[in-house]
């Protein structure tokens, strides 16, 4: 059996090395090199796995080294450190990047009726390993320097696959989502120097040391930096415009992957202060409201904030035309419900914890199969537009069960895995009481009402209203990905609920 | 506790047959049969699962699994009530199954893929509202019930109406089923700080609020409330019942309309008669309570009678029957609630007559939308003046449709006279204790009127008549064996109830909650197999012997046929007469619309028809979230025209660079004199 830090070694080396290896090659046999990376990357993972469930509970899986003379801080300053969320985000990442790199062989293609080329696939793959490199990075990451470090490369990563068809749109497009969350990573830089220096340390929990009023300064510029991120108000615009990239490209890093680091930041903030200043199991669903400094007004600034932006993000649904881009409107909102229980939690309700950990697995799953269920569309009609699409469940059967899956799976239709995250933040909203949760409550669930209702509505034009169209299935290879994915949100059940307890 | 749940097989049961079923379905006989099949075994369960339920006069309870984090439990609690009712539910569904199998080959879907997959789920999602007892995975099965039924609403997809039904279906129920979730939140957070969803500790939690919070306790009812009524499709939400039948494929009508609203009435029960009584609530609010529910059920009772009388569609006519017999299960449930604490046994008369109006509608009700279903799968048509005549050429069918309607009625030998007859007791003694019972009796009463003219309607229009045009241009024949075969069977069990229903009242009162058991007992005492004998405390209440009925009735028919025979009085065929004109045939018939026209143009908008609203929206940015235009961009712009204004420093000149090498030199030793001198 491989010990665990050789398989973390390991799924942090191949893409990499398969980054350098893949963009010496061209179309076909680039398709192979990504795939074969790709699949050894996921059984890397899943010797990971293993590992951490061998691992008794108790244990802390975690591997730091010096590596900088000069700048010495407790506990180390590289490695990494596997734990329960941190895997969470290595599932979304490694199995998605998988069905991702099998998607994109026959996507890009000459028999793609939205966009005929083949030309830069050894590009295309290049990038696509080395944003799985910087992902898995960041959530291997013991502290947040390495993740700060893993996250601008993210950003990188972002810009050059966002412009990768090289038109005039697409590179305006990748600018400004480089520009835009890249004032995020500055403000991250700042609030990591802030930190930094009074206690020499850049620890997760580290903001539990700081005064009462330097750690709101430090928390409120790690969480602007998640809002630019994770493309939450004010700073959403450069997500819609993302839309320019592959489809692929598009599931990938603008729905279940990049945009998730901002969240999975807070979350690693929150999930760090809470065991550092518990450091013990504390009691089930005391938060760290009484234990931080600034608690619970923040986790409502937090939660309001994702309230705002869920609301936003419903406004603009109504307007869009392009399945993607309503798509990405609900991926806001969506990251919006992750930090909305990460507010929760910081506010003292445990249980907003798990549904945002909860909703990060499940949206990340759901929200793919629907962008590569467009992105099967797309290729088979070369459109993507709701008013020109109608009919599409007699030509291409297998792409709308898939399809109608996701869109079940993301408005919460029990007992599929959204609503279980859902009914938690709900749950968790009114544990929490007061004047301030029935708002929410009443925000959250008009929010989820309306989606239902508009995601219901494109799905039965797009797919059932009858018109006859010149289409076919898409090729076997696709299908293929969207029948994993619709399967893995089926069995939602029982795939999320044994992560649940997550207390640290 | 009873280690292995029988009532999780028959949901496992029927899951796991929709899983097959879907894979059949390129074979469409064979998966017909094989769901048929699943639910003739699950039938059976049912039944030995009700038998037992009997004989023990125990509720089954078992707990299958657990989610400990938010404190629920999937139980499965089996009392009389569920095991009646989902053997009902099951009866009819394996009827309307048999039935499909014909009727499918009419509906121009264009693919059937999935239709029995989607039964098979209708029905699971509504035995497990029936059998689980933790108010999470009661939500989670209720919505397993409402979503197939959606699908079977818009089963027929090319057709836009149908989509159109279908979402309104859809919004109004999840509108009711917002607030049952709200509700049960409410209750779930008074629980305590771990909180759990077990049907006894909500009802406690109830009990807390209603003595410390009486307003909020109301709130939380009425939102159940709410959204029981609206799945029940009690005036005025039940606007969503008359789009989505003619919409429905017909067998599907019959299963929404005969067994998935009457759940609503259930819950309704659930609710007020568990647990607001484990709650421990004061009498008064039984009572406040029963009148709401009472009124409600009467108002519906009244008006969708009275828009059934004005419709020609046959499945608009009788979704507002749906409406109208729902109308009463409910009024019924009121005087059974108001009367819980003051008079067990007018409450028991109520909840016996409620519970057996649910079996009897069920059964006229599928049994209506059946034979509706047979004319529209001959004639292709469910507009009742575009038909008539039909007797001699579906006489079968024709049959069956007589029954029903004379049920719908409540026609004396059928089931539904009983529990009207029950009803109309209840109310009217209870009457005595509060006067607007006495008034729900009068308008029970004439409500009653309006179903005998809308039953009579439909069959008339149907059946009897001159034939239409189109009529004898399709010369439609008889339907197939296995489509006449759940409607006799619909129309046997119609009749069975109403000449054996000493039974059928023992049957409901076991089905009675503990606080009524022995009301119900003494309601009906001095009841023997042939004859039904209700008493109100020592006095009889009434008598009634359906076998003497009958015989009478036989006695009569048999002399008029006698007279008419003797007196040998010739009937003379002559072609209709109008003032010389030469008319077209079609506009001498007597239509459906011409109907007990006087009222129905009075009562022509009874019942409020509410659109799906189009949503417009802007398909522009609003200025305030155009963050790109009024914040980014002009940040942007003014960084551009900073570095523009410091690239001017850069002028090309080896001569500029030269000057500001020597002032940054000089600068530099100024500081470090600066430092020099200091230290």
């Amino acid at each position: 059996m491989l010990n665990w830090e050789f398989a973390a070694v390991l799924l942090l080396i191949l893409p990499l090395a398969g980054a350098f290896l893949v963009c010496r090659y061209r179309s076909r046999q680039a398709d192979d090199v990504a795939l074969l990376v790709a699949v050894a990357t996921f059984i890397a993972f899943i010797f990971l796995v293993n590992a951490l469930l061998s691992a008794a509970r108790t244990e802390k899986l975690s591997a730091v080294w010096q590596f900088i003379p000069w700048l010495q801080v407790p506990g180390g300053l590289f490695g990494f450190m596997v734990d329960d969320i941190g895997i969470i985000m290595l599932a979304v990442v490694v199995t998605i990047g998988l069905l991702v790199v099998i998607f994109s062989a026959p996507y890009l293609s000459e028999a793609n009726r939205d966009h005929p080329t083949t030309n830069g696939k050894g590009r295309y793959y290049c990038w696509l390993l080395l944003f799985v490199f910087s992902m898995v990075g960041l959530a291997l990451s013991p502290n947040l320097l390495q993740m700060f470090i893993f996250w601008e490369l993210t950003t990188i990563c972002s810009w050059a696959l966002i412009s990768f068809y090289d038109d005039k749109r697409s590179t305006v497009a990748g600018y400004k989502a480089l520009v835009l969350t890249s004032v995020g990573g500055a403000l991250f830089a700042l609030a990591l120097l802030l930190m930094y220096v009074p206690t020499g340390s850049f620890e997760f929990g580290v903001l539990s040391l700081l005064t009462a009023r330097r750690a709101g300064v430090v928390f409120l510029l790690l969480l602007i930096a998640a809002w630019a991120k994770s493309a939450q108000v004010p700073f959403f615009t450069w997500l819609p415009e993302a839309m320019a990239a592959p489809t692929p490209i598009s599931a990938y890093l603008h729905a279940a992957a990049m945009v998730k680091a901002g969240v999975f930041m807070i979350s690693r903030v929150v999930y760090g202060s809470y065991s550092t200043l518990t450091g013990l199991r504390a009691q089930y669903d005391i938060g760290i409201a009484t234990i931080t400094l600034t608690g619970h007004s923040l986790g409502l600034v937090v939660a309001f904030a994702a309230v705002i932006t869920m609301l936003v993000g419903l406004y603009f649904y109504f307007s869009q035309d392009d399945l993607k881009r309503l798509l990405a409107y609900s991926t806001i909102t969506h990251l919006g419900y992750i930090l909305f229980g990460l507010g929760l939690a910081i506010a003292g309700v445990w249980l907003g914890f798990q549904a945002a950990m909860i909703h990060l697995l499940a949206h990340g799953i759901a929200k793919t199969l629907l962008f590569l269920g467009v992105g099967s569309i797309a290729f088979a009609t070369g459109s993507r537009s709701i008013s020109a699409l109608r009919g599409l469940a007699m030509r291409m059967p297998t792409t709308a069960f898939c399809f109608s899956v996701g869109v079940f799976t993301l408005i919460g239709v029990p007992p599929l895995a959204c609503f279980w995250s859902k009914f938690f933040l709900l749950a968790a909203t009114i544990k929490l009481g007061g004047l301030a949760a029935l708002l929410l409550v009443l925000c959250f669930t008009g929010e989820a009402a309306l989606a239902f209702y508009w995601f219901l509505r494109v799905k039965q034009r797009i797919l059932l209203e009858d018109a006859p169209t010149n289409t076919q299935e898409s090729p076997a290879a696709m299908i293929g990905v969207l029948i994993t994915l619709a399967i893995l949100c089926l069995i939602g059940i029982g795939f999320i609920l044994p992560f649940l307890p997550l207390v640290p | 506790m009873h280690p292995v749940a029988p009532a999780a097989y028959i949901i496992n049961l029927l899951i796991a047959g929709a899983v097959i079923a879907y894979g059949l379905s390129s074979w469409r006989k064979l998966c017909g049969w094989f769901s048929v099949a699943v639910i003739a075994i699950a039938l059976m369960l049912a039944l030995h699962l009700a038998v037992t339920v009997a004989a023990d006069n125990a509720p089954l309870v078992a707990v299958s699994w657990q989610l400990p984090v938010l404190g629920a439990a999937l139980t499965y609690y089996v009392d009389g009530l569920s095991a009646l009712l989902t053997a009902l539910v099951l009866l009819l569904g394996l009827l309307c199954a048999v039935y499909s199998i014909h009727y499918l080959e009419h509906v121009a879907s264009s693919g059937l893929v999935g239709f029995y997959c989607l039964l098979l789920l209708f029905l699971a999602g509504m035995c497990g509202v029936l059998c689980i007892q933790d108010w999470l995975f009661f939500l989670v099965a209720w919505e397993f019930m409402s979503l197939p039924a959606y699908m079977l609403i818009v089963f027929e997809k090319q057709r836009p109406e149908a989509l159109r039904a279908g979402l309104k279906y859809f919004i109004m129920t999840h509108v009711g089923n917002v607030g049952l979730f709200i509700g049960v939140l409410i209750l779930y957070k008074q629980t305590g700080p771990a909180g759990t969803f077990a049907f006894g500790a909500i009802s406690s939690a109830l009990g807390g609020l209603v003595s410390t919070r009486p307003a909020l306790a109301c709130l939380v009812l009425g939102l159940m409330a709410l959204g029981f009524m609206t799945k029940a499709g009690i005036f005025p939400m039940g606007d969503w019942l008359p789009d989505a039948h003619p919409a429905a494929p017909s067998p599907v009508s019959a299963l929404l309309s005969g067994t998935m609203i009457k759940l609503g009435a259930y819950g309704i029960m659930r609710v007020f008669l568990w647990m607001l009584v484990a709650a421990g609530a004061p009498g008064s609010w039984f009572l406040g309570w029963g009148i709401v529910l009472a009124s409600f059920g009467a108002l519906s009772a009244f008006i969708g009678s009275a828009a059934a009388v004005k419709e020609n569609d046959a499945k608009r006519l009788l979704a507002y029957s749906s409406i109208g017999q729902i109308g009463y299960i409910i009024l019924a449930l009121g005087i059974c609630v108001a009367f819980v604490k003051i008079n067990p046994t007018i409450s028991a008369l109520a909840f016996v007559a409620g519970l057996l109006h649910i079996i009897a509608d069920a059964f006229h009700k599928a049994l209506l939308f059946l034979t509706t279903g047979s004319v529209l799968y001959r004639t292709g048509t469910r507009d009742l003046n575009e038909l008539g005549d039909l007797i001699h050429r579906m006489p079968a069918t024709a049959v069956a449709a007589v029954v029903g309607m004379l049920s719908v009625a409540g026609i004396p030998l059928t089931g539904a006279f009983v529990s009207k007859w029950l009803l109309l007791q209840s109310a009217l003694f209870g009457g005595r204790e509060s006067a607007v019972f006495a008034a729900y009796t009068v308008v029970a009463l004439f409500a009653s009127v309006l179903a005998l003219a809308y039953g009579l309607k439909l069959v008339a229009a149907t059946f009897l008549g001159q034939p239409s045009r189109l009529v004898c241009e399709l010369e439609p024949r008889e339907v197939p064996a296995m489509m006449l075969l759940p409607q006799w069977a619909l129309a046997a069990l119609c009749l069975l109830v109403g000449l054996f229903p000493a039974a059928a009242l023992a049957t409901c009162g076991l089905a009675a909650p503990q606080i009524l058991a022995a009301g119900a007992a003494q309601a009906t005492a001095g009841t023997n197999a042939l004859s039904v004998t209700t008493s109100l405390g020592p006095m009889v209440a009434g008598s009634f012997a359906p076998l003497w009925v009958l015989a009478l009735f036989g006695l009569m028919l048999l002399t008029c046929w006698g007279i008419s025979r003797a007196g040998r009085a010739p009937i003379r065929q002559v072609e209709g007469w109008a003032c010389g004109e030469v008319l077209d045939p079609e506009q001498l018939r007597y239509k459906a619309s011409a109907y007990f026209w006087v009222f129905t143009q009075h009562f022509a908008n009874v019942y409020p028809k509410v659109r799906v609203p189009k949503l417009r929206v802007r398909q522009t940015t609003p200025p305030l979230l155009d963050v790109d235009r009024w914040a980014f961009g002009p940040v942007g712009r003014l960084c551009n025209k900073i570095a523009a204004a410091l690239s001017a420093l850069h002028t090309g000149l080896p001569q500029t660079y030269m000057l500001w090498q020597s002032i940054g030199a000089g600068l530099i030793l100024l500081i470090l004199w600066l430092v020099w001198r200091s230290s």
